[in-house]
């Protein structure tokens, strides 16, 4: 189809606001330099931390997020929109404001983690666990939007089929919904691994900032930035790569339902 | 024993399902009526995919559902097997892992059924290799080897060709450990292949009788006009009725209210001139279009009473009936018979 | 209409500093956030002038001033930064900070000494080197086993005052200033320290650094727990 014009202007401005600033942060960098920089202790801890953190991060939110997506697609529960409401809310909340919550809540006087502290001698601040926690806050909402939209523009029928037949529930959610929504799981596990890759301001307010354990990727470059602008910039770049290796392979597809009809 | 015995009410948006329904084992069951009569909402009533509202349902002498007990048994644990209209076949599973999805079938079975329904080059094909003809018996196939003692096929012969119709039925000519109900639109499938045609409108059975009989004694205007028989819409006063058109009709029993009057077409007489004789009502008519069917040929007939007469193609050529020819048409009162509307 | 009204007002105290303007734009170092109003009250009384001001990180500060915001005043702990903001043509030394080893309220980790802090098994919370507070820290000559390295002075007064950590290295005027924070033990008044230095970034701005070495302002400083130094 022929696109009209003004369109394929205003699309050809809205890349140019997003490639900017990348083109920007690229002619900056230090290139001579780069090869030394890349290969210094600052820069590959916080990267494997951060590689640590987000994967783990993307394999708790999608344990969690999927039994949450199915219930809240599938299963009528009264205060579902209440509920739906609460899981988005860490995507509009500020990060920083997340953290905090999450100190209240799981802290060492916070309201269950003073009882985690006393009864297991278990904190979460200061740990790399806490990272994690902090990302799987802000990373879940993208998951279970994503895998929920699936089920949700998808319908039951299929499902309905495989009970006739004599499937019962965990079988018919094994063998024909799961295979089903394996394409929107994956679309939703990468843009959650995304999400908690960048992730700032809960991580260094619940977590903290202590380079091998809670140092991630972003809280090595904010600190960068503040005394050594080379760093910054080559932790930037490692960032940078480390997120188009990320989303370059979800090229044909960004959310759920445009997966090819069979 | 009865593998169906239901008598209960169920909603479909706005359809209110009243129905009394018995199958036996062994027994072929065919289900006919307009669109949005119910059908597809008995089956899903059947399947435990529509809960009934009042009443009950037994499946193979089991209480299967039955809202004032608080019983409901749940589809996976029902035996039943069923052919949607739109198949529903997984997309993402072979053919074989489809007719072989049942927990409750065997993989000999399995082979068996894709050998008797030619499907052994699609074996291990994905669904959208197949067409139409061809996942109509997957699917056929899918429900038996879960070995049903119900099998409910939702409008089976559609778009389909004639070998996968004769594979499909030659299938379940042997299904006598179970008890077939099959939905369809086409009286000829129904006459053909069931013991039984059950007849449901606007959600409540109008007749459950053989073939034969729902043929020759239709009961209501859908029914008589699955048989080929001309109904006419009339409002009765006693002796008499009036047509919309405001022709006068002589009945052959009194009724009064609004009715319809169900004339076979053998018992429309066409004549050259005016007859005379016993038949009361005679009027003048138009031929508009001449319909062979098999030995005989339907005579559309426009006049003050639209009605479609059956004669012989030798009468057709005595007479002179061609497109746009008058002729005289009567009818006794006696071959009228009169429905309550 | 009030809205408008509000609107047009707030705009017109944006403004920079100009010739007969009463407004002066003080950037300030966040650990500069509970005395800096009473500075200001204090200023706009003797002079009329009032005072908007714009905490935040030192570094950061320093950024935005080099991509050309428009601040008066620039009071930070970090001579370096100074250096580096180019318009500055008038500086005084008018503070300084001494850093106190803090714990919550109650010591509930029975913290009594400097060696403490390299204490593994307590939750030791400083700021980091790149922050002037951390260097500074550092420079205490003490190994220390941090559990994390805040990005601020603020975030480990926090963290001292919600009790997840349990000592910490802070300035004397957050001591002064947070109840829920308390030092150590009695600690002694000492260097090394962080010494706060005022730049003047446009000429109407020079009056203030004045007020800044008065004895008026001096005695606010002192009141917040800060260390006064003569002008030099």
């Amino acid at each position: 189809m022929r696109a009209p014009r003004p369109v394929l202007a205003v699309a050809a401005i809205a890349i140019a606001y997003v490639a900017l600033p990348v083109l920007g942060l690229l002619q900056r960098m230090p290139w001579s330099s780069m090869g030394d920089l890349l290969a210094r202790e600052s820069i590959t801890r916080p990267l494997l931390l951060s590689l640590l953190v987000s994967g783990i991060a993307a394999l708790v939110v999608v344990i969690l997020g999927t039994p949450l997506a199915w219930t809240l697609a599938r299963v009528e529960i009264p205060g579902r929109r209440i509920i739906r409401a609460l899981v988005l809310l860490p995507m509009v909340l500020p990060p920083v404001v997340g953290g905090t919550a999450l100190l209240f809540a799981l802290g060492r006087r916070g309201l269950v983690g003073q009882w985690l502290d006393r009864w297991f001698g278990l904190t979460l601040p200061f740990t790399t666990a806490g990272a994690v926690v902090a990302a799987v806050f802000v990373a879940l909402p993208f998951y279970v939007i994503a895998v929920e939209g699936a089920l949700e523009s998808g319908s039951d029928e299929l499902e309905q089929m495989a009970g006739t037949l004599g499937a019962e529930p965990m079988r018919v959610l094994r063998r024909i919904t799961l295979p089903r929504l394996l394409p929107a799981m994956g679309a939703g596990m990468a843009l959650a691994w995304a999400r908690a890759l960048g992730e700032f301001g809960a991580t260094i307010t619940f977590a903290g900032n202590l380079p091998g354990r809670t140092q991630t990727l972003p809280l090595a470059t904010f600190l960068a930035l503040e005394s050594d602008t080379e760093e910054a910039l080559a932790l930037s770049l490692v960032m940078l790569i480390v997120s188009l290796a990320v989303l370059i392979p979800m090229r044909d597809r960004w959310l759920p339902g445009r997966r090819p009809e069979r | 024993m009865s593998a169906i015995h239901l008598a209960g009410t169920a909603r479909a948006g706005d359809l209110e399902l009243d129905v009394e329904l018995s199958v036996a084992t062994g027994e072929t069951v065919a289900l006919l009526g307009p669109n949005g009569a119910g059908k597809t909402s008995l089956l899903r009533v059947l399947t435990g995919l529509l809960p009934l509202t009042g009443g009950h349902l037994d499946l193979s002498g089991r209480a299967t559902d039955a809202p004032g007990q608080g019983v409901f048994v749940e589809s996976h644990r029902r035996s039943i097997g069923w052919v949607p209209q739109d198949r529903l076949l997984f997309p993402h599973l072979t053919v074989r892992q489809n007719v072989g999805f049942s927990p409750h079938s065997t993989p000999e079975l399995v082979e068996h059924l894709i050998g008797s329904l030619d499907l052994t080059s699609l074996a291990d094909k994905l669904p959208t290799a197949c067409s139409g003809g061809q996942a109509q018996r997957v699917a056929v196939a899918r429900a038996l080897a879960a070995e049903p003692q119900v099998l409910l096929l939702d409008e089976p012969s559609t778009a389909l060709d004639i070998d996968s119709q004769h594979l499909i039925a030659d299938l379940l000519r042997g299904g006598d450990e179970r008890a077939t109900l099959l939905v369809t639109h086409d009286p000829v499938e129904a006459a053909t292949t069931a013991d039984r045609i059950v007849i449901l409108e606007n959600g409540h059975v109008t007749h459950s009788g053989s073939p034969v009989e729902v043929r020759t004694r239709p009961r209501t205007r859908y029914a008589a006009s699955l048989a080929g028989l001309n109904t006419i819409a009339a409002v009765a006063t006693g002796r008499t009725a009036t047509t919309a058109d405001g022709t006068i009709v002589v009945l052959g029993e009194p009724a009064t209210g609004p009715v319809h009057l169900v004339v076979p077409p053998v018992a429309v007489a066409l004549h050259h001139s005016v007859p005379d004789g016993s038949p009361r009502n005679v009027w003048e008519a138009t031929v508009t279009e001449l319909q062979p069917a098999f030995d005989r040929v339907r005579v559309v007939l426009d006049g003050p009473l639209p009605i479609v007469a059956e004669v012989t193609p030798a009468a057709v050529d005595v007479l002179g009936l061609v497109p746009g020819a008058g002729i005289w048409a009567a009818v006794k009162a006696t071959e009228i018979t009169v429905h309550p509307a | 209409m009030r809205g408008l009204l509000l609107a047009v007002l707030m705009a017109s105290t944006l403004s920079c500093g100009g010739p007969g303007d009463d407004d002066l734009t003080v950037f300030a170092a966040s650990s500069l956030t509970d005395v800096l109003p009473d500075l200001a009250e204090a200023f706009q009384e003797q002079t009329g002038t009032t005072i908007t001001t714009v905490f935040g990180g030192s570094n950061h500060l320093a950024a935005q001033l080099n991509d050309g915001a428009a601040a008066d005043v620039f009071l930070t702990a970090d001579v370096r930064l100074l250096e580096q903001v180019t318009t500055v043509n008038r500086s005084v030394s008018f503070a300084s900070n001494r850093l106190v080893v803090a714990v919550p309220e109650g010591n509930p980790a029975g913290v009594s000494s400097l060696a403490d802090l390299s204490r593994p098994d307590l939750r030791v919370v400083v700021c980091d080197e790149a922050v002037p507070c951390g260097a500074s820290t550092s420079e205490m000559g003490v190994t220390i086993e941090a559990d994390s390295r805040e990005i601020s002075v603020r975030a480990v007064l926090s963290r001292l005052a919600m009790g997840e950590a349990d000592v910490g290295v802070v300035y004397a005027t957050d001591v002064t200033a947070e109840p829920g924070v308390e030092p150590a033990w009695n600690q002694l008044e000492s260097c090394p320290c962080v010494t706060y230095t005022a730049g003047a970034r446009t000429y109407w701005a020079l009056p203030f650094l004045t007020f800044l070495a008065s004895p008026p302002a001096q005695e606010i400083l002192a009141g917040h727990g800060f260390s006064t130094r003569t002008p030099g």
